[in-house]
């Protein structure tokens, strides 16, 4: 009897076991459900914007139109599809002086890139690049490496200056650059200067374009300004001029000024802009170990 | 008294079936949903954060919840790390914030990932960079994770950077896509 009671005890738990699992699997399919659908809306959504970004790409831009600086800054990556350079990237207040080397190509939808940077013009400290979806950068002062692979398929999307910047409900405020696979390390202080495009020229009241003028054979906009109270005591300067690409919203060179000296300064040394070129990757040496962060 | 034995260990593997989703998951963990682990998260040398390094507690106005963590120079033959342990996520991207307030937070080459225990090895999602020096004041967004998965997310300094580097607050949301 004892049998029976225990037989089917165990029938009735598997019985409540499987219906709870067919419950739990119908309600994994209606969500998988759901993510196609937003998955289709997505695609039809990228399809309008990069409608729109073809646009924007044909488009001149206005001077006057402060908003369309900020935009072509901050979405500088849709406007070009090959970039290889240098430049010098030196704060006279925390003591930096690095050289950022940078190659970067779109070609059929596949990206390579490569970014090397040197400190004190001596010592590589950090080298990574992408290619065949897999992320690489190696630190040759600790001889470590790190690997991550990343399927990069477009540029991201193109973002209105409007969409950036949210007040929180808690008073904080929080700034949302566009969404981008491109990672490029300290070549995005030139190549992808988000934050001096949002940061630096939130308060348009602050600044205006001077004038535009020719740099390494490029057309920049020539904007000059004064920092915010905040950027005033953590740059420790007062003023600032920026050299942005007209076409394609790279920042060419920035200054910030106190009483007459430079404080920081990032200036390119060379470019080429959608022109051929040979795109190098980080070989890893075999003596170098793999470096795992947030164990 | 047999019979209540079979039926109570049986109750007891049931309710462990139907727990065992919820055991590792963060609760904020579905489209939408975001989380939040501050710099010493509730404590001084909260387990909700690990270190790497000799970062100062310091107290300011201007940060989240009143204070941060401030590494003032970067090493000379090694990387340092400031970790906050989110709980791993998967089926869901999470997109990355960090608060930068303090004025001191300086760092030109931040560098930000995430790492998703779930597997073994642990996969990393995320490896992302943010100039602090730059970075306006507030939430700054640093990234998307490349893949639906997430969990402890790190602020890595290795040698070279020069600005003193910054640990406030951090920020997930996550999106099914």
């Amino acid at each position: 009897m004892k049998k029976i009671i225990a037989c089917f005890t165990l029938i009735s738990c598997v019985a409540i076991g499987s219906v709870w699992g067919l419950a739990e699997w119908s309600d994994i399919k209606k969500k998988i459900g759901k993510q196609e659908e937003k998955a289709i809306t997505v695609k039809v959504n990228a399809a309008t914007n990069e409608v729109q970004q073809k646009k924007e790409i044909a488009n001149s831009l206005d001077l006057k139109n402060q908003e369309a600086i900020q935009e072509r800054m901050l979405n500088s990556y849709q406007f070009f599809n090959s970039v290889k350079g240098s430049f010098h990237y030196a704060s006279k207040d925390v003591g930096f002086d690095y050289t950022v080397n940078y190659q970067l190509k779109w070609k059929n939808k596949m990206v390579k890139y490569y970014v090397k940077t040197v400190e004190n013009n001596k010592n590589a400290i950090d080298e990574l690049s992408y290619d065949a979806g897999e992320l690489k950068t190696i630190y040759p002062n600790v001889k470590k490496y790190e690997k991550i692979k990343l399927d990069i398929k477009n540029k991201g999307v193109f973002k209105k200056i409007g969409e950036v910047v949210v007040r929180n409900s808690d008073g904080t405020k929080e700034y949302r650059y566009p969404e981008t696979q491109l990672y490029l390390g300290m070549a995005e202080n030139s190549l992808h200067s988000k934050e001096i495009a949002v940061g630096f020229l939130e308060e348009k009241n602050l600044w205006t374009v001077k004038r535009t003028e020719q740099l390494l054979g490029r057309q920049v906009v020539v904007i000059e300004g004064t920092l915010n109270p905040y950027y005033q005591e953590k740059l420790m300067a007062d003023t600032f001029t920026l050299w942005m690409d007209q076409s394609t919203g790279i920042l060419m060179k920035y200054e910030t000024i106190r009483n007459g000296e430079i404080i920081d300064l990032l200036e390119t040394t060379n470019i080429k802009i959608d022109e051929e070129f040979e795109v190098e990757t980080v070989a890893i040496p075999t003596t170098y170990d793999i470096y795992t962060p947030g164990k | 008294m047999k019979r209540f034995q079979v039926l109570f260990a049986m109750l007891i593997v049931f309710v462990f079936f139907v727990s065992y989703g919820g055991i590792q998951a963060s609760a904020a963990c579905v489209n939408g949903g975001l989380d939040v682990l501050d710099n010493d998260n509730n404590a001084i040398g909260s387990s909700d954060n690990a270190i790497v390094g000799p970062w100062e507690y310091q107290k300011s106005t201007n940060s989240f919840r009143g204070d941060h963590r401030y590494l003032p120079s970067s090493p000379t033959s090694s990387i340092y790390e400031y970790n906050w342990k989110f709980s791993s996520c998967s089926g869901h991207y999470g997109n990355v914030y960090a608060y930068v307030w303090d004025t001191k937070f300086s760092n030109e080459r931040a560098s930000y990932r995430m790492f998703n225990h779930q597997s073994f090895p642990a996969s990393q999602t995320l490896n992302v960079y943010l100039n602090q020096r730059t970075a306006p004041g507030g939430w700054n967004y640093v990234g998307k994770t490349t893949h639906a998965k997430t969990g402890v997310l790190a602020l890595i300094v290795p040698t070279g950077a020069s600005g003193g580097t910054g640990a406030d607050a951090a920020k997930i949301v996550y999106s099914s896509y």
